[in-house]
């Protein structure tokens, strides 16, 4: 006992240094234990050879950094000192698309078009002043006949300039217009102003079915990819994909995918959603689009080739099976054609019919990867990861009908996704 | 050599000292929370709403434990200094003793600095016993009003440790990840520590003015700590933690230096 007395201060510190420090080493070595693996569930693996697959699975807190290559997977986590705000899937989408930094409101003012540019922050929200842009086209529309879509699905920007078609349902009369629009500032220095920002018709095309001149056509949205234009509509059954030059509105392509059907509230469970989801590869002069159909089960993705005219180089119509859907709420899609195939990594919800409809966002989500080629899948694989650990809190929570969360910070979701 | 023999002999006498109401103070910080959790996961297996631990520790009062505890001991510390100028007056004693009185100075500051550090590595022990209380308990259960047992869902999070320190705000304070968060607690701990005895040796020598760095001090330390318990909050406006740190850092060397020459020139007699 004289020797601890002697030394107590000293052993003392000893013991809080080493239950300090045996704590900062208990976490480090724990980084790396959760689990991130990729299990084949069909197809070769060789499928993956050629490309690099990145991407994280992070929150606010800590993430896990993937990487993909010839099939063989890498992982990497670490913490964040400063809690990071990741954004959430709700950051404001013009449209069909992500614009960063901003977003476009379009309001129907009596007959003419309202647009408005917002500048939004990281988390997605509107900062600060808007500026406003009016177009005015020659339509009119029978009782009960509106639009196809979000009036934003008709807005594309291509750097600084910005244009506008309105997304007129089938039946609209009247004429159908691209315009390249003119902001200004709402209540700017002049106060508000008008007429002398006059929107300039880049593209007039018709809204009568070529082949039936009865039927008309619905325009379900407008597209940027590169210097072109990209005027999706639904016409007889097809869905058509026109390319335009900007500058000049020539028209460059002209393609179109058979058996396509779209209504902005599907009745029929083989119908699209009009309200498709839309990503620009403007070095590959590509543009994907996903199209979610009513029951959420059959997804259809396509890859449109710009560079020489349009021409529709993948079309896949997925089949999720009976146990599983679409998540529209935290799900993501993303797609790249690489090397004469179709990589889509994508998340899914299990399906569970006798859930009530808040409980179903809690059941589990999968991460695959599915690679097409010619529109045929010849692989597909699964991230097993803990992202689904997250909920558990949720699973158990009594009244989930109080909301539940889509808190970026707290959960875990697939981000920053690459391929290469 | 003598200076430092000294010192060390003062500094563990010091500590011998002060060990009843150390090993109460941590005692008590070691099974109260132990108790506290253990009641909060029977109250969540009975509203069947199983929270993340980092939640069901902030909730279970575990963290209130701490601040009492790290208050008491501050107030101890307090009390040791001040005992020495009542009943016995030892401070006079010390004061004419040999072994210099900067030993004096240090072993007082190094020996509440030493309890500090064991109340915060003791924090570790108990965030890790209550996870493994926590793991234990969830194996086999159902929950009362869902009817939800583990063999429907595994409860307890893979790797959950791990993450319910990393997304914890009261383990980020204590056991700092990354350099400026390490550099902004260990300022904190200094500047505390200092401070607390340079306010009493103020007041020993009635140097009054020097509560207004003390206050200063005080109000940059809430400051640091209302944002560091919010970082999550603060993610879209973040703000360096290194002016603070250096500015703490700063204080910390004040009230060392200035501490120390108030002992040494005698002044607290």
């Amino acid at each position: 006992m004289p020797f601890v007395k002697k030394h107590a201060a000293l052993l003392a510190l000893a013991v809080a240094v080493i239950l300090v420090l045996g704590a900062a080493i208990d976490v480090d070595a724990s980084k790396n234990g959760g689990i991130f693996s990729l299990k084949d569930i069909s197809g070769s693996r060789k499928a993956l050879d050629g490309v690099t697959i990145r991407g994280e699975l992070s929150d606010g807190y800590q993430r896990t950094e993937f990487k993909l290559t010839d099939g063989r997977l890498d992982t990497h986590a670490s913490w964040n000192g400063q809690p990071e705000w990741l954004g959430t899937s709700w950051t404001m989408r013009t449209g069909s698309k992500t614009i960063p930094g901003r977003f476009y409101n379009v309001q129907n003012e009596g007959g003419a078009f309202s647009l408005s540019s917002h500048d939004s922050d990281e988390s997605g929200s509107s900062i600060g002043f808007f500026k406003v842009a009016r177009v005015s086209p020659p339509l009119s529309f029978p009782e009960g006949v509106l639009y196809s879509n979000p009036l934003n699905y008709g807005v594309a920007v291509i750097g600084e300039r910005v244009f506008y078609t309105v997304p007129a349902a089938a039946g609209v009369k009247g004429k159908g217009i691209i315009y390249e629009v003119n902001f200004y500032d709402w209540f700017g220095s002049n106060g508000m102003q008008s007429g002398e920002f006059a929107s300039r018709a880049v593209v007039e095309y018709s809204l009568i079915s070529e082949k039936d001149s009865d039927r008309g056509i619905s325009v379900l949205g407008l597209e940027a990819v590169g210097d072109k234009l990209v005027l999706l509509t639904e016409e007889d059954e097809t869905l058509r994909i026109r390319s335009y030059d900007s500058a000049s509105g020539s028209l460059l392509g002209d393609a179109r995918l058979p058996d396509f059907r779209a209504d902005i509230l599907p009745t029929n469970k083989s119908f699209y959603r009009a309200s498709y989801l839309s990503d620009a590869e403007e070095q590959s002069n590509r543009l994907l689009l996903h199209f979610q159909n009513l029951s959420l089960t059959r997804p259809l993705l396509l890859s449109v080739n710009l560079t020489d005219g349009a021409e529709v180089e993948t079309a896949v119509r997925m089949e999720l099976g009976d146990e599983q859907e679409e998540d529209s709420f935290q799900g993501f899609t993303y797609a790249r054609e690489r090397n004469g195939k179709l990589y889509v990594v994508k998340t899914v919800r299990e399906i569970n019919e006798d859930l009530p409809g808040f409980y179903r966002l809690m059941l589990p989500l999968h991460a695959y990867i599915y690679v097409y080629e010619d529109s045929r899948l010849i692989y597909q694989g699964e991230f097993v990861t803990d992202l689904n650990d997250d909920s558990i809190e949720l699973a158990t929570r009594p009244d989930p009908s109080r909301g539940i969360s889509e808190d970026p910070m707290r959960y875990r979701a697939f981000r920053n996704l690459a391929i290469d | 050599m003598d200076i430092l023999k000294g010192f060390y002999r003062l500094l563990n006498r010091e500590f011998v000292s002060w060990t009843p109401f150390l090993a109460c103070l941590l005692a008590g910080s070691l099974i109260l929370p132990i108790m506290l959790i253990n009641s909060a996961i029977t109250d969540e297996f009975r509203s069947s709403y199983l929270q993340r631990y980092e939640d069901l520790y902030a909730a279970s009062g575990s963290e209130l434990v701490f601040l009492i505890a790290f208050v008491l001991l501050c107030l101890y510390f307090l009390v040791t200094i001040y005992a020495r100028y009542w009943g016995s007056k030892s401070i006079y004693t010390y004061l004419t003793l040999p072994v210099g009185r900067l030993s004096l100075y240090w072993s007082k500051l190094a020996v509440f600095a030493i309890s500090l550090l064991l109340l915060i590595g003791e924090q570790f022990l108990v965030y890790r016993l209550g996870y493994s209380i926590m793991a234990g308990r969830l194996s086999g259960i159902r929950l009362l009003n869902s009817g939800l047992t583990s063999e429907d869902i595994n409860f307890l999070m893979n790797n959950g440790f791990y993450l319910a320190h990393v997304r914890s705000e009261f383990c980020r304070i204590l056991l700092p990840l990354g350099f400026s968060r390490l550099l902004s607690s260990l300022c904190l701990f200094m500047v505390i520590s200092t401070g607390l005895y340079y306010g009493a040796l103020c007041e020993r020598s009635r140097k009054f003015y020097g509560f207004v760095p003390v206050g200063i001090s005080a109000y940059l330390v809430v400051r640091v700590l209302l944002y560091r318990m919010n970082e999550a909050s603060h993610a879209l406006n973040p703000t360096g933690l290194y002016p603070s740190s250096l500015l703490l850092l700063a204080f910390a060397v004040f009230f060392i230096v200035h501490g120390s020459r108030i002992i040494r020139r005698g002044a607290i007699a």
